[in-house]
C-alpha cells in the first residue's frame, strides 16, 4: 500500500511528527479513538458553512428530515427551494421501501369478470358512497418500521390506490366511464392529474412508471363495450418526456391479447427491458407489454395448471419474478409457495426459491386457501394476503423468508380485517416529473375553499 | 515512472503524490494544467493533508477517470432521455473502506471537510457530511440546534403547528 506514496519533509517546521513515521493508515490519526464518536462538539461544528449544512440535511432519511424542519425557520423552507430539492435529488440515499393500504375486503379482488355481463357492474355505478382514501402505511423493510401517512388532505375521496413508481403513488377514479389518475408526492403532499382516459372502463389495471423528467402509464382491460358488459379488449398509454418534448396524452392504443384477464389487477415494470408485466387467469398466462413497439404478448408460466393465486413482481435490477402457490392435488406432492425468475430470453422460468417448511406453514396458517398477492423492490419481495393484516418478507439476493414486523397502526380491538395492498415506494421529496402535467392539474388541498 | 506533483502544506511540509492521485482534487487538476507541478496550499496542514492524499489515493486507484464518479453519474443522469432513476452501485468494499476513514474525532473530521470542499474533491465532502447526517438523525431538534449553534425562531404555536403537520416522522415505533 505504500511503495507509490512517498513524503519528503524538506523543512523542520514545527516537529508535530505528523508526517514522519505516519505510516499513511487510516486510522494513524484516531489510532487512540477508534470508537466512532457518537456525540458532535459544537464548538466546531458551529463552524460548518450554511452550503454545507445544507448538504448534510439532504442527507437525512425522510422521517429525521422532517423532524429536522422543526430546527429552524430557514430549515423549514428548504423545502420549497428548487437549488435545495435538486440537492436532495442528487444525494438522498433511495430507500427501497413499502407502502400499504388496508383496503376492505369484498373489494379487494379489483376487476370485474371479463364475460359479457356482471350484475356487480351496475352496482358499482350506482354506489353513492366515496369513501375518503385509507392513510398509507410506509414500511421500511431494512429498518423494520413502520410509519402512517394520512392522505384524506391530498387525494379527494372517490380515487383508489392503483400504481407506483419511485417516489410518485398513482390513484385511479372509481367512477365506471372515462378514468382520471391522480399522481401523488406523499411526502410534499402535492398531487396533480393526468389527463382523463378517452375508453370508458370499468376497473382497469394501470401500469406506471417515471423518472427524473418523464411519465409513462399504462391504463388496461376492463373495457365497457356497453353499460353493463366489460371485457379486457384493449390498452392506452400516456407518455410526457420533459427531455425529448414528446407528449402523448392517451393517444397510443393497442389491443390486449385475446381470452386474457388482469388478476390481481397489478403491472410491475422492468426498467432494463422497457416492458410491464401483469398476470392474467382463466388460464393462467403471464402478460408483457413492450412500452417502444406498443405490443402486448403472453408468456407461458412455469407449471401452469398447478398454480393457485400466481402473481407477477420486479426486484432489483429489473429481476421479474413470479410468485404462486404450487398444488398437485393428485399427486402426493407437498404444497408450497414458489419463486420463480424470468430468464433473459424473456420466455423461461427458472425457481429462485420455495418457502422453507416453518415460514411455509405459519403462511398456510395465516392465508387459509383466500388468496395472496405480491410485490417487490429491490432486494426485497413482500407477499399479504387476504383478510390479513401479516406481511411476509422475502430477501431475493439471501433467499432469506422472514415476517415483518406487525404495523402498529392497524392492531385495534374489534377492527375489521382488511387486506394489506403493497406498491414499491422510494421516499423523496422531490418528484420532478410532475412537473411535465399542466400547472392547472394540480390539486388544492382537500377541505381548503379556493 | 507516474508523473509526480509535489503539494506543500499550511506548514512547509512537502508531499510528493502521483499525479492520478493529486487529479481527484479537481482545483489541483485546473491549476497543474496551467504548468505548474509545485502547489501552495497555505490553508491546508500537514496532518490534514496527509489523511486528504490517503482517501484520494484510495480512490484513484479504484476511479478510472479523474473526475468524480458522482459528477459522471450526475451527467449522465441529466442528459438520458429513458425512463431512468437508477444510480451506479458502488463497490461495497470501498464503502466499507470509507466507512472506516471516517471514524475519527470531530476536530479531524471538520478539517478534512473544509480542506476537501477547497480543493474541490466533491466525494470526501460528500463523505463527510454524509457521516454528520447519520450522527444527528436521531436527534431531537433543540439537540440539532445546539450542535450547529441554530436559534429557535419558530414560537411555541408554530413547532406545535408543524409537529402537527408532519406527525407522521414524529412517531415512536
Amino acid at each position: 500500500m505504500e511503495e507509490a506514496f512517498t513524503i519528503s519533509i524538506t523543512t523542520a517546521g514545527a516537529g508535530t511528527g505528523a508526517g514522519a513515521g505516519a505510516s499513511s493508515s487510516s486510522s494513524a490519526s484516531s489510532s487512540a479513538s477508534l470508537i466512532t464518536v457518537v456525540n458532535m462538539d459544537p464548538r466546531i461544528w458551529r463552524h460548518l458553512p450554511q452550503g454545507m449544512v445544507d448538504r448534510v440535511l439532504a442527507f437525512l432519511p425522510p422521517d429525521a428530515f422532517f423532524r429536522a424542519r422543526a430546527v429552524c425557520k430557514r430549515w423549514y423552507s428548504l423545502v420549497f427551494s428548487d437549488s435545495f430539492l435538486e440537492l436532495h435529488l442528487r444525494l438522498a440515499p433511495a430507500l427501497p421501501c413499502f407502502v400499504f393500504f388496508l383496503l376492505p375486503s369484498t373489494t379487494a379482488s379489483s376487476s370485474a369478470p371479463s364475460d359479457a355481463s356482471s350484475p356487480a357492474i351496475a352496482a358499482a355505478s350506482s354506489s353513492s358512497s366515496r369513501p375518503p382514501p385509507p392513510p398509507a402505511l410506509l414500511l421500511d423493510p431494512v429498518a423494520d418500521s413502520w410509519h402512517r401517512i394520512p392522505l384524506d388532505a391530498v387525494i379527494p375521496p372517490g380515487f383508489s390506490p392503483a400504481a407506483s413508481s419511485h417516489g410518485v403513488l398513482c390513484f385511479i377514479s372509481d367512477d365506471a366511464g372515462s378514468k382520471t389518475l391522480l399522481l401523488c408526492n406523499l411526502l410534499s403532499k402535492l398531487a396533480a392529474h393526468l389527463p382523463p382516459s378517452p375508453t370508458p372502463r370499468l376497473f382497469p389495471t394501470v401500469g406506471l412508471a417515471v423518472g427524473p423528467s418523464s411519465i409513462c402509464t399504462v391504463l388496461a382491460g376492463d373495457d365497457m363495450i356497453s353499460p353493463f358488459a366489460v371485457k379486457n379488449l384493449t390498452a392506452e398509454c400516456f407518455h410526457a418526456d420533459g427531455v425529448t418534448g414528446f407528449y402523448s396524452p392517451w393517444a397510443t392504443g393497442s389491443a390486449l391479447p385475446r381470452l386474457c384477464s388482469f388478476e390481481p389487477g397489478r403491472m410491475a415494470y422492468a426498467a432494463s427491458a422497457g416492458r410491464f408485466y401483469g398476470m392474467s387467469c382463466g388460464p393462467f398466462g403471464v402478460l408483457s407489454y413492450d412500452v417502444a413497439s406498443n405490443a402486448w404478448e403472453k408468456i407461458q408460466p412455469p407449471m401452469r395448471r398447478f398454480l393457485r393465486s400466481p402473481s407477477i413482481a420486479e426486484c432489483g435490477g429489473g429481476r421479474v419474478v413470479l410468485v404462486a402457490a404450487v398444488e398437485k392435488s393428485k399427486l402426493s406432492v407437498p404444497r408450497s409457495v414458489r419463486v420463480w425468475s424470468l430468464q433473459p430470453c424473456g420466455r423461461a422460468w427458472s425457481e429462485l426459491d420455495r418457502m422453507p417448511h416453518d415460514v411455509h406453514s405459519r403462511f398456510c396458517d395465516a392465508e387459509a386457501g383466500r388468496g395472496f398477492e405480491c410485490v417487490g423492490h429491490g432486494d426485497f419481495l413482500v407477499i399479504t394476503m387476504r383478510a390479513s393484516h401479516d406481511v411476509l418478507l422475502f430477501h431475493v439476493r439471501r433467499k432469506e423468508w422472514r415476517w415483518a414486523p406487525p404495523c402498529p397502526f392497524l392492531q385495534g380491538p374489534g377492527g375489521v380485517i382488511g387486506t394489506l395492498r403493497g406498491f414499491a415506494y422510494v421516499p423523496r421529496l422531490a418528484t420532478p416529473c410532475m412537473a411535465l402535467l399542466d400547472s392547472s392539474s394540480f390539486m388544492p388541498p382537500v377541505g381548503f375553499d379556493g | 515512472m507516474a508523473k509526480m506533483i509535489k503539494l506543500v502544506s499550511g506548514d512547509g511540509a512537502e508531499f510528493e503524490v502521483e499525479e492520478e492521485v493529486a487529479f481527484q482534487s479537481k482545483i489541483i487538476k485546473d491549476i497543474v494544467a496551467d504548468a505548474d507541478d509545485v502547489i501552495p496550499l497555505p490553508t491546508v496542514s500537514s496532518k490534514v493533508l496527509i489523511q486528504v492524499i490517503e482517501y484520494c489515493r484510495k480512490h484513484a486507484a479504484v476511479n478510472s477517470f479523474p473526475l468524480s464518479p458522482s459528477s459522471s453519474a450526475a451527467a449522465a443522469a441529466s442528459s438520458s432521455s429513458s425512463i431512468s432513476y437508477s444510480k451506479p452501485v458502488s463497490d461495497p468494499a470501498l464503502r466499507a473502506w470509507d466507512n472506516e476513514f471516517v471514524k475519527l474525532n470531530n476536530s479531524s473530521l471538520f478539517d478534512i471537510v473544509i480542506a476537501a470542499n477547497y480543493l474541490d474533491i466533491e466525494e470526501l465532502v460528500d463523505l463527510v457530511l454524509e457521516t454528520v447526517a447519520d450522527r444527528i438523525k436521531g436527534k431531537q431538534a433543540q439537540e440539532i440546534r445546539r450542535q450547529f449553534n441554530i436559534e429557535n425562531d419558530f414560537t411555541p404555536e408554530e413547532e406545535e403547528a408543524l409537529r402537527r403537520e408532519n406527525s407522521w416522522a414524529f412517531q415512536n415505533n
